[in-house]
């Protein structure tokens, strides 16, 4: 992060905590893309995810005072949305709803379809892995964060990180292959 | 696994490494070897398939709204914290009233020596009354006369009336702020509502009428430590 963005994003910080709508609003604009997603891949249901997403943006900024300005912004806030999540899983284990199962949008367009059909691959392979293996392999592959972020946000060290990540490339790869998922000449059958 | 152009787990080491940095998978020391190896080309080949399928799919959006929403959200959460205050400081001031209420009658039942002992207002018939102090700070007045105490009874409600204008002189006029303002200052913590009632009480000490010291009953704690020496 530059020294300028570095400013600006502190200068965001301090109007949220100052109670300034239109800062909080600046802020969940950076960040809901990347909170949202991260909550989207773990929890797999988007209605799920927004409210898990909503709630981080809540507490982060009804703590901003207490956010320690030496560490990463990012990691903080997403550190906020993997409890979150965490709550929303054990939430969802004692009271498992089965129309949670499959959660499809129905308004793909054809040129969509491939797309998305990926996309509910993907996270089907991904609901089959541990929350943990899970999370670290999303902020790794696909938020591109490095283990040492990852280690930071899920307060775990680096080399369980790096086990995580590896085991959830394993697990994935033996998922795809079981339901014959390949991808020949650039297409995905 | 070990193959005669290569090793299989020399050829995973990499791959992981590989993976690890977010090196591309087309590695020609990769490709060499798996050109000769089955399942490490198979290997390769799921994996190039993940990272394709991870890279290709779109990174999931929220809808629209959500700033607002989270606006909202912080709107009731302020509103139920300070509803949450307000019930502290109405509380605060309820168990205040309460004290109050429970001291008064106490005060007015008390025994005619208390009440006697506390009177000052009748301090002009006797002429070797000890004057009036008003009570300051956290000194006690010698609020006691050897006239008053020997038997000259003045009665209570002037005792009580007394007592309470310096109760009212002793409560600073910011001690128990308006409930309206609680609600400014309650960010800080309960320390306002605390020092209210720490001036409130002290206040009420200080201005209640007590005996003097030489007049205090000797305490008893000598006796069983005798029988421990005996």
């Amino acid at each position: 992060m530059t020294p300028n963005a570095r400013n600006e994003l502190d200068s965001i910080l301090t109007q949220c905590a100052l109670g300034d709508d239109s800062a909080v609003r600046d802020l969940v604009r950076r960040y809901e893309g990347m909170v949202f997603g991260v909550c989207y891949r773990m929890l797999g249901h988007r209605q799920d995810a927004e409210d898990a997403a909503q709630e981080t943006f809540v507490r982060a900024v009804r703590s901003i005072a207490n956010f320690n300005r030496s560490r990463r912004f990012e990691s903080w806030l997403l550190t906020i949305a993997a409890n979150r999540c965490r709550t929303a899983l054990a939430a969802r284990a004692r009271r498992p709803d089965p129309t949670r199962l499959c959660d499809t949008v129905a308004d793909d367009s054809p040129d969509d379809h491939a797309a998305r059909w990926l996309d509910e691959e993907l996270q089907r392979a991904l609901g089959g892995l541990k929350n943990e293996h899970r999370q670290a392999f999303v902020l790794f592959h696909e938020y591109e964060k490095s283990y040492g972020d990852i280690a930071e946000i899920m307060g775990c060290p680096i080399g369980t990180i790096k086990t995580w990540v590896h085991r959830a490339r394993r697990e994935l790869i033996a998922q795809f292959r079981s339901r014959e998922l390949t991808r020949s000449s650039g297409a995905w059958t | 696994m070990r193959h005669a152009d290569g090793n299989c787990s020399d050829f995973d080491r990499r791959l992981q490494a590989n993976l690890d940095r977010r090196i591309d998978l087309d590695d020609d020391v990769l490709a060499e070897h798996a050109a000769t190896c089955e399942p490490c080309r198979e290997l390769l080949e799921s994996y190039a398939s993940l990272l394709d399928a991870v890279r290709s799919c779109e990174r999931p959006e929220p809808a629209c709204g959500l700033a607002d929403r989270v606006c909202v959200g912080l709107g009731a959460r302020r509103r139920r914290g300070e509803s949450r205050w307000k019930g502290i400081a109405l509380s605060a001031v309820a168990v205040a009233a309460g004290v109050i209420a429970a001291i008064v009658p106490w005060f007015r039942s008390a025994p005619p020596s208390v009440a006697s002992r506390a009177d000052h207002a009748g301090a002009a018939h006797s002429s070797v009354a000890e004057p009036y102090v008003p009570v300051v700070g956290r000194s006690r007045a010698p609020m006691v006369s050897k006239t008053a105490s020997s038997g000259a009874t003045e009665s209570g409600p002037d005792a009580v009336r007394d007592l309470f204008e310096t109760f009212a002189e002793q409560l600073s006029a910011d001690a128990l702020p308006p409930l309206r303002q609680v609600n400014e200052i309650t960010a800080v913590g309960l320390r306002p509502i605390a020092a209210s009632f720490g001036s409130a009480f002290s206040a009420l000490r200080n201005s209640l009428p007590v005996l003097r010291d030489d007049e205090r009953p000797k305490p008893q704690a000598s006796v069983p430590s005798m029988r421990l020496i005996a």
